[in-house]
C-alpha cells in the first residue's frame, strides 16, 4: 500500500465521516428547536445555555 | 409552484387571502434536490475525473465536494428555515445586503440553472448517440459524430423549453418516483462493484497508481464536479408548497447531500474496479471515453445489461432535470423581471398558458446557446463555476442575517459550529473556482463577463427602475442638513414624551463640540410585517410629533436635519441611518426596562452591539443641570468616551465629576489620577472638575449601587462581551444600569476595525 493511498484512505474517511456527523448533527439541531417551537437566534441561543443539550 | 405565492384579492370590502397549498412531504423535497444533484454531475463527471485525477482522485473528488457542499448546504438550510419561501439565493440576499446584490444573486442563478440545463441536454444527448452508435443505428465518426450530439442536445433542449412553456412540471409523487429510481439503479451499481470487489480483490489493483497525475489535479476536478452538489437551490425554492417548511426544508437539504455522497462514491469505486483485461491501465482506459467514460466502465461491469442499465438513469435523470432547471431559470428572471430589475417584458404572462414566454424565450436561447456552441468540458465548467460564485454569496449572507436580523427571524435550523461551516465554504470555493481555469479558461471567460455585464445593467437599468420591496427601508421625510460639518450626530427619537430631555442632552453636545457639530434627528417608523410599506403612512403619527418635539427645543438654538423612515425592524434601521449618515455620536433614549432573552432590550441590545459609532444611551435624564457625576471605571475601552461624556455633561460651574474604582480585597486598584491627567488634554476640560476615589469591595455590585445613590448621574461604559458570555455570567454595567434608579448615561465607543466588518458582515 502506498503512502498515497494511505492519505488517502485517511481524507475519505475523515469527510465522509464529515458528511454523517453533520447531518446526524443537523438532525438533531432540527428536532430539538421543534420539539419547543422555532424561534428568534436569542431564544435558540437561551434553550443551548439553559438546557446544555446541543 | 407558482411565484406569488400568496396575494390578497379585494372583494367587496373583505381582503380574500389566497395561497398555495402545501403538499410537499420532507421525501417529495428531498428527491427533488437528488434528482437535481444525479442528473448530470456524476455521469459525466466519473469519465472526466479519473482522465484528470485518476482512480483514486475520482474517489476524493466526491467525497471533499460532498463535505464543502455541506457547509453550504446548512447556510442554505438555515436560511430556507427562516424565510420558508419560493425564491432562495435571490431572496437571502435581497434580505441580508439589499437591492444590487439581490440583483447580482438573481441575475447569477438565472445562468448558472441555464448553463446546469444545457449540461443535462449535453449529457442526455452524450449516453443517447452512444448507446445508439453501439446499436448500429448511427454509424457517424469524429466531427459528425459531435454534430449529432450537438443536435440531439439541442432537440432535447427544445422539447422541454416547450413543455415549460405549455406549463407542465413535473413534481409531487412522480417526480419523486423517478428520482427514486435513479437513485435504486446507482445504488445498484455501486452495489456489483463491491461485490465485484469483495468476489476478485485482484480488482482493486486497478487504484494504482492512486493519484497519477499528482494531488494538485484534485482541485481541478473537484470544481469541475462541484455542479453535482448543486440541488438545495432547487429545494429552497419549494418553500410555499412544503409542508412544515421550517422543519422540512432543512432536512432535505441535508438529506440530499447525504444521500448523494455516497451513491457518487460508490458509482465511482463500482466503475474503476468494474474495468479488467482491456488491454490498457484501466484508468486511462476509463478517461479515453471523457464523459461517457461511466457508462463504458459500466458497460464492463455488468456485460450483459450494464449499458441499457446506464442509458436509461441517465435519460429519466437528465431529463428530469433539465426540466426542472429551465423552471428554474425561467422563474429566476421572471423575478427579476417582476421586480423591475430586468425590463418588465420578462414578466409577461402568456394570456392563454399563463406562463412567462418571455423570460422562458430568453432562458431557452442561453440553454441553446451553451449546448450548441460550448464543449461539453466548458459547459460543465460554466455551470460549476456560477455555482460556485452564488453559494460564495449565500455563505456570505447566512453570516450577514445571522448578526444583524438574528433576533428578528424566526429560525427553524441553526447551523452548528457557526461560523466556520459558511467561512469555510466561502474559502474553498473561492479555490476552487480559482483553480477552475486549469480545466476550462473559457469557463473563467465566461462566467466574470456574465457577472460584470450584470454589474452594468444593474447600474444603468436596474438601480433606477426596481421597485421597492418589502424588505427595504423606506425613507419617509427627509429635511437634510444645509451644510456638512465636522462632528455629526445622530439623534433617535421614538417618544413625545422624552424627545424635548433628549434633544436637550444633545445640544449640550453640540455646545461643547463647538461650530463644526451638526445634528440630524431621526424617527424609525415600525410597520408590522403584515402589513405593505405601501400602506404604512397610518404608523407615522407617533414619530412625527416626536420629531415635532425636538424640533421645537433645537430650531431656535442649532441647524438640524431631522428624518424618517419605515422599516421593519427599528434597531436595524437606526444603525443602518447611522452608517449612511456617518455619524459620530449616536444619541438614544432607554427606558431602564429589560425584555426578556435581551440584555438591555430588543431595540438597545442590536444597536449598542453593531452601531458603527460612538453611542449613547440616555435613561431618565430630564434634568438641565448635573453637579455630581460618577464615572465608574475599571480600565475598559469606553472609559475614554464616559469621561468625555461627563465633562460635557457636568455643569463646570460647581460642579464635579469623581472616577470611581473598585477592586477586591487582595486585587491592585486602577491608577485614576493618571487616568485623569491623560484624557485632561484631550477632552479639553479643566482638570479640578475631576477627583478620584477608590473601595475595596467583595460585593462590587452592592458597593456600586450603594455610591451611586449620591450622585445626580452616573455615566457608564457598556461591556464589550458578547451576548453569550452575558448570557453566562451577567455583566457588571449592564447590570446596574437596570438596578441603578436615577439618571443614567451607558456609552459605547466605536471600535475601529471590529465596527468596520460589523457593518459589512
Amino acid at each position: 500500500m502506498t503512502i498515497d493511498i494511505i492519505i488517502g484512505i485517511i481524507i475519505l474517511a475523515v469527510s465522509l465521516s464529515g458528511v454523517v456527523i453533520f447531518t446526524l448533527w443537523s438532525r438533531h439541531i432540527i428536532d430539538r428547536i421543534h420539539f419547543d417551537s422555532p424561534g428568534t437566534l436569542k431564544e435558540i441561543q437561551e434553550t443551548i445555555i439553559n438546557e446544555r443539550k446541543f | 409552484m407558482n411565484e406569488n405565492s400568496e396575494k390578497d384579492i379585494e372583494a367587496g370590502s373583505h381582503r380574500i387571502s389566497t395561497e398555495l397549498s402545501r403538499n410537499l412531504t420532507l421525501l417529495h423535497v428531498t428527491m427533488m434536490g437528488v434528482g437535481m444533484m444525479i442528473g448530470a454531475g456524476v455521469f459525466l463527471g466519473v469519465g472526466n475525473a479519473i482522465k484528470v485525477a485518476g482512480p483514486g482522485g475520482v474517489i476524493l473528488t466526491f467525497s471533499l465536494n460532498a463535505l464543502i457542499a455541506m457547509f453550504t448546504a446548512m447556510s442554505y438550510a438555515e436560511l430556507s428555515s427562516a424565510v420558508p419561501k419560493a425564491g432562495g439565493a435571490y431572496n437571502f440576499a435581497r434580505i441580508g445586503f439589499g437591492r444590487g446584490t439581490s440583483f447580482l444573486a438573481g441575475w447569477m442563478e438565472w445562468f448558472a440553472s441555464s448553463v446546469a440545463g444545457s449540461l443535462y441536454a449535453v449529457t442526455f444527448a452524450l449516453y443517447t448517440v452512444n448507446y445508439l452508435s453501439q446499436l448500429g443505428i448511427i454509424t457517424a465518426e469524429g466531427f459528425q459524430l459531435i454534430l449529432i450530439e450537438k443536435a440531439v442536445a439541442v432537440t432535447i433542449a427544445c422539447f422541454f423549453i416547450y413543455i415549460n412553456y405549455r406549463g407542465v412540471s413535473e413534481t409531487g409523487n412522480l417526480g419523486a418516483f423517478f428520482t427514486l429510481g435513479q437513485t435504486a439503479t446507482l445504488l445498484f451499481i455501486a452495489a456489483v462493484g463491491i461485490f465485484t470487489a469483495f468476489s476478485d480483490p485482484g480488482r482493486l489493483e486497478n487504484f494504482k497508481p492512486f493519484m497519477p497525475n499528482g494531488w494538485d489535479k484534485l482541485l481541478i476536478t473537484m470544481g469541475f464536479t462541484y455542479v453535482a452538489f448543486e440541488g438545495f437551490e432547487v429545494i429552497a425554492q419549494a418553500g410555499d408548497e412544503t409542508i412544515d417548511p421550517r422543519r422540512n426544508l432543512p432536512k432535505a437539504m441535508i438529506y440530499s447531500i447525504f444521500i448523494v455522497v455516497f451513491t457518487y462514491v460508490g458509482v465511482a469505486f463500482a466503475a474503476i474496479v468494474g474495468v479488467k483485461n482491456v488491454g490498457q491501465v484501466p484508468w486511462e482506459w476509463i478517461g479515453s471515453f471523457g464523459g461517457k467514460g461511466f457508462g463504458e466502465a459500466v458497460s464492463q461491469l455488468i456485460p450483459s445489461y450494464g449499458n441499457i442499465l446506464v442509458t436509461i438513469t441517465v435519460i429519466f435523470a437528465s431529463t428530469s432535470a433539465l426540466n426542472a432547471t429551465v423552471f428554474s431559470a425561467t422563474r429566476a428572471s421572471y423575478a427579476l423581471g417582476r421586480d423591475n430589475m430586468l425590463p418588465p417584458f420578462f414578466a409577461k404572462l402568456h394570456p392563454k398558458k399563463r406562463t412567462p414566454y418571455i423570460a422562458l424565450l430568453f432562458t431557452g436561447l442561453i440553454v441553446i446557446a451553451t449546448a450548441a456552441f460550448l464543449p461539453t468540458i466548458d459547459v460543465a465548467s460554466s455551470a460549476s463555476m456560477m455555482f460556485l460564485f452564488l453559494f460564495f454569496l449565500v455563505n456570505l449572507c447566512v453570516i450577514r442575517i445571522r448578526r444583524n436580523m438574528g433576533d428578528e427571524m424566526e429560525y427553524g435550523f441553526v447551523m452548528p459550529l457557526f461560523p466556520i461551516p459558511p467561512v469555510c465554504g466561502i474559502l474553498i470555493q473561492a479555490v476552487l473556482a480559482a483553480w477552475l481555469i486549469h480545466m476550462s479558461y473559457i469557463a473563467w471567460i465566461v462566467g466574470p463577463v456574465w457577472i460584470i455585464s450584470g454589474i452594468i445593467i444593474y447600474h444603468l437599468y436596474s438601480k433606477h427602475k426596481a421597485t421597492i420591496t418589502e424588505d427595504e427601508i423606506v425613507v419617509l421625510k427627509d429635511e437634510p442638513i444645509p451644510e456638512k460639518k465636522d462632528f455629526r450626530i445622530l439623534i433617535s427619537v421614538a417618544n413625545p414624551a422624552n424627545a424635548v430631555s433628549l434633544a436637550m442632552n444633545c445640544y449640550k453636545f453640540c455646545k461643547a463640540k463647538g461650530d463644526k457639530t451638526e445634528i440630524e434627528v431621526i424617527n424609525m417608523v415600525p410597520v408590522p410585517p403584515q402589513v405593505p410599506l405601501s400602506e404604512a403612512s397610518k404608523y407615522s403619527q407617533a414619530g412625527e410629533e416626536a420629531i415635532g418635539e425636538a424640533m421645537l427645543y433645537l430650531a431656535p438654538r442649532c441647524n438640524f436635519g431631522s428624518t424618517m423612515r419605515y422599516c421593519r425592524s427599528i434597531a436595524r434601521g437606526i444603525v443602518s441611518a447611522a452608517s449612511e449618515r456617518k455619524a459620530d455620536l449616536l444619541i438614544m433614549g432607554w427606558q431602564g426596562q429589560k425584555k426578556k432573552g435581551f440584555t438591555l432590550g430588543s431595540k438597545v441590545d442590536p444597536v449598542m452591539e453593531r452601531a458603527g459609532c460612538n453611542v449613547a444611551l440616555f435613561k431618565d435624564c430630564n434634568q438641565n443641570k448635573y453637579l455630581n457625576v460618577l464615572v465608574p471605571y475599571a480600565g475598559g475601552p469606553n472609559s475614554n468616551l464616559a469621561i468625555e461624556v461627563a465633562s460635557i455633561m457636568v455643569e463646570h460651574d460647581g460642579g464635579r465629576v469623581i472616577i470611581f474604582n473598585m477592586a477586591r480585597p487582595g486585587e491592585p486598584t486602577q491608577d485614576v489620577d493618571a487616568f485623569i491627567d491623560e484624557r485632561i488634554p484631550k477632552i479639553n476640560a479643566p482638570r479640578s472638575l475631576f477627583e478620584s476615589k477608590y473601595a475595596i469591595s467583595n460585593k462590587r455590585f452592592d458597593t456600586l449601587i450603594e455610591e451611586a445613590e449620591n450622585y445626580d448621574l452616573v455615566i457608564i461604559g457598556a461591556t464589550r462581551e458578547s451576548f453569550f458570555k452575558q448570557q453566562m455570567r451577567k455583566s457588571l454595567p449592564e447590570e446596574f444600569a437596570l438596578h441603578h434608579k436615577k439618571p443614567l448615561i451607558m456609552v459605547k465607543e466605536k471600535q475601529q476595525i471590529k465596527s468596520f466588518v460589523n457593518r459589512w458582515i
